[in-house]
């Protein structure tokens, strides 16, 4: 493990990768580079992870990176380490891809009116007897085919070569093979018309010039769509990116305002931002207050107020407010920046499922050689006249079929598009495998505290006993707690601090641990602390009723005497966070198993479990306890996943099937949870499950279509209803209905931008 | 508004416009409380309430 943390990454971007085969070729040739560890490649984002055995890569290396790339038929692009650099690399990369479209778009253009032309020459052949053996009709076929196989379909040419040369095939070795087949014996037709004569056979009856370059024109279509469709893929992580302001107006000394390209922004740094304005970097709101709307990072659609002493996210909207703020975070240490290398990883991240396909992807082409050989040998041998335009017909269409390019486009775009869908409602799913992992999952284990609840004590209760009224009694105890450091004493001053009360600085103030604090306020001698500890100072007739009334709920009681005198009763519990109560009901209604664990006291837990509806509760539960609870239910046959926030659960997290962490939005990069939900609210849980499941099911649907395509229809092209039924596959049809297939798998994929997961 | 403040955490007396300058200050209420450090300035962001009372009665010492 730690090996693999140390040896250095370097990411690349590729270009004119198209099909799962293609994939194969540029891991074997970056990984047959000297100093190269292991090769990832991901045809939907069209990137290659590489790891570096020696530590620190030089230039040369990174440039043989490319080289190996390159020599493989494809393009390649370093993507440096650090910011600002990968700001500029992404426009680079940007460039690229479209100077690849563009290539694409020329050579679509002229390969479709050369093709269009020759498939009109040579139909009306048909229709007017005088065409068919004029000979400049033969030689006009021949110079609109071949700047199309030449040149249009050059492209093939060079990736099935370089394929060649490391021994391997792809869908370019398909292409190539079948269109020169077809253009090659259509060139001997023309050119060697004698050779056919002595053979007995018509060569202007084997001119296939319009089936070439239909087939390349076709192709080159097919290609032209994807790339355009698949820029779409990344899009999610372009708007996460585009949301980080490009200038902040800095402050500085002495009150001058200037505005600040954001990546001169340094930490401490004070920002001004006025209404309407993108929040430029994670920071502390030093003045003003305003509502901030961070539905971007949360999914949240209230925005939130802000005022002085709160946190701000860089990339959040400030609404209606004027703020200064404190610069805390910056570049690759924001919540943004952290968001988007996440779901980066998640994109490019391997699903289980496709290690598959990699592998049936990579013996698929030298298969369909073999039927396609076997198609064109018993046409030759059993075939009805005339025997060679039907061994070749079959012969070219199984291997244009057979291309596995939707096989390679299906697990990867959805996910891509199913991650990029999460982000933008602050669900961010690390890796592929948890997509997987949480459509199976039957039982949801809940943690209580700062999951379910608040994660903070919260004063419900408050009975004033002396002379005083409530809000004075409060007003004394908050006095009394204010040097406290125990969390009980931050919800009095919370609930002091909601009432507009001002607490005093206490006289003198000393800390009973356990019991509860003594402080001298205005003069006054105030205990504040449990049961036992007010009895031994004045509260003598403690109200037993309500305490235990108080105890039944679930909550803390709190007890303050004054001057050897009752003071006042409180109570304090934590309380379920708002949406937590639907996102129970959610859950149920989807069909899940809903469970608690807590470390609270039976009690406590299962008044909390009530008012949110929850199935089962485990309380008394000890911190280690909470992993050996998963497993039990595992043991059971269940599929659990967990959701803890994510500092104390690591343990349960890790060992449930999928650990979803609950983040503040802040610390997104938690470890053990596969997961996160960013800003806390609970209902992204049934969310997350949702996404999961409708990514899955457009990877099934894609994987189906895919294979379903290529399975039924390459015995078609082979010709095995001929017998029956007569059915002869033309090769331009099989160049369009593979087009057809790897944009319908791509649009299903783009299909989950739209989806809704809230219901 | 004075010249001077106490950072309410750690007591130290700091100059308020130098501090506005460093991004060391924080607006709450009318009173604009200065810190001398980034330190100071987040204890205080984390639970303003503790600190509030000891420079309301430095501000009244000072008077």
């Amino acid at each position: 493990m730690t090996v693999i943390e140390a040896s250095p990454k370097r990411e690349l971007a590729l270009t004119g990768m198209t099909c799962a085969s293609c994939v194969r070729s540029v891991e074997v040739a970056l990984a047959s580079v000297p100093g190269v560890e292991s090769a990832e490649v991901n045809l939907a984002n069209e990137r290659a992870t590489v790891r570096l055995r020696a530590s620190g890569a030089s230039g040369a290396e990174l440039g043989a990176l490319v080289h190996a790339v390159e020599r493989a038929g494809y393009g390649a692009l370093v993507i440096p380490e650090g910011d600002a650099a990968r700001a500029a690399a992404v426009e680079d990369e940007r460039a690229l891809r479209l100077r690849y479209v563009d290539s694409l778009r020329r050579r679509l253009i002229v390969a479709g009116v050369l093709a269009a032309a020759a498939v009109v020459l040579s139909m009306a052949a048909h229709l007017i007897p005088e065409l068919e053996h004029a000979d400049w009709r033969v030689y006009t076929l021949f110079l609109l085919a071949t700047p199309v196989q030449l040149w249009a379909g050059a492209t093939f040419y060079r990736a099935a070569w370089s394929a060649a040369r490391h021994g391997t095939t792809n869908m370019n070795t398909l292409i190539a093979v079948g269109t020169t087949a077809a253009y090659g014996l259509s060139v001997a037709a023309t050119f060697l018309p004698n050779v056919f004569y002595a053979n007995g056979l018509e060569p202007h009856a084997n001119l296939y010039y319009e089936t070439s370059s239909a087939i390349i024109a076709l192709v080159l279509a097919g290609r032209f769509m994807e790339a355009r469709a698949r820029a779409h893929t990344g899009d999610s992580i372009r708007a996460l990116l585009a949301l980080g302001a490009k200038t902040a107006r800095v402050r500085r000394a002495g009150g001058v305002e200037e505005d600040v390209p954001i990546d001169q922004l340094q930490v401490g740094d004070v920002v001004l931002v006025r209404p309407g304005e993108t929040i430029a970097a994670d920071g502390l709101v030093l003045a003003g207050s305003s509502a901030v709307d961070e539905s971007m990072l949360t999914g949240e659609s209230l925005p939130v107020e802000k005022a002085a002493g709160d946190d701000v996210t860089g990339g959040t909207l400030n609404t209606t407010g004027a703020l200064r703020l404190r610069v805390m975070r910056i570049g690759a240490d924001t919540t943004l920046a952290q968001i988007v290398r996440l779901v980066e990883d998640a994109q490019g991240s391997k699903a289980p499922i496709q290690r598959l396909v990699d592998q049936v992807a990579a013996v698929f082409v030298p298969i369909v050689f073999v039927i396609a050989g076997l198609a064109f040998a018993a046409w030759m041998l059993f075939g009805p006249a005339p025997v060679l335009t039907h061994a070749l017909t079959a012969f070219v269409a199984v291997l244009i079929i057979a291309c596995p390019c939707a096989l390679g486009l299906a697990t990867p775009t959805a996910i891509m598009v199913g991650t990029g869908r999460g982000a933008s409602r602050g669900i961010l799913i690390k890796s592929a495998q948890a997509l997987e992992a949480a459509r199976s999952i039957d039982t949801v284990a809940f943690d209580k505290t700062g999951t379910l609840t608040i994660g903070r004590p919260q004063v419900t209760d408050l009975l004033s006993c002396a002379d005083v009224g409530e809000d004075e009694a409060l007003r004394l105890i908050a006095s009394a707690e204010l040097r406290s450091e125990h969390p009980l004493a931050g919800a009095v001053l919370e609930a002091a601090r909601a009432k507009g009360l001002v607490p005093a600085e206490p006289e003198s103030f000393e800390s009973f641990p356990g019991q509860g604090v003594h402080a001298v306020v205005e003069g006054h001698d105030i205990y504040v602390g449990n049961r036992t500890f007010a009895a031994a100072h004045g509260f003598a007739e403690l109200g037993d009723g309500l305490l235990a009334h108080h105890e039944t709920a679930g909550k803390t009681p709190l007890i303050a005497t004054i001057d050897g005198q009752p003071l006042a009763i409180l109570a304090l519990a934590d309380v379920p966070r708002s949406a937590a109560a639907d996102a129970i009901r959610e859950l149920k209604a989807m069909g899940l198993r809903t469970l608690m664990v807590s470390g609270d006291t039976r009690r406590t837990a299962e008044a909390i479990a009530r008012a949110l509806g929850i199935d089962e509760v485990r309380a008394e539960v000890r911190p280690d306890g909470k992993a050996a609870i998963v497993e039990e239910l595992q043991r059971g046959g269940h599929k659990v996943a967990m959701v803890g926030d994510g500092v104390n659960d690591a343990p349960a997290l890790a060992q449930a099937d999928l650990g979803i962490a609950i983040g503040s939005g802040t610390d997104v990069a938690i470890a053990s949870a596969q997961i996160v939900l960013v800003g806390g609210d609970p209902r992204g849980v049934p969310r997350a499950l949702r996404l999961s499941r409708k990514t899955v099911g457009t990877i099934r649907t894609n994987l189906f279509w895919a294979f379903f395509y290529n399975v039924a229809l390459i015995p078609l092209a082979a010709g095995a209803l001929f017998p029956s039924l007569g059915i002869l596959l033309s090769p331009i049809f099989a160049a369009g209905a593979m087009a057809i297939s790897s944009v319908t798998v791509v649009t299903n994929s783009l299909r989950l931008r739209g989806a809704t997961i809230d219901r | 508004m004075a010249a001077t403040m106490i950072d309410p955490v750690c007591d130290m007396i700091v100059d308020v416009a130098e501090a506005r300058d460093a991004g060391l200050t924080m607006e709450m209420g009318d009173r604009e409380y200065a810190f001398c450090g980034q330190g100071c300035l987040l204890k205080f962001a984390k639970a303003p309430q503790s600190y509030i009372p000891k420079v309301d009665a430095w501000l009244a010492a000072q008077s």
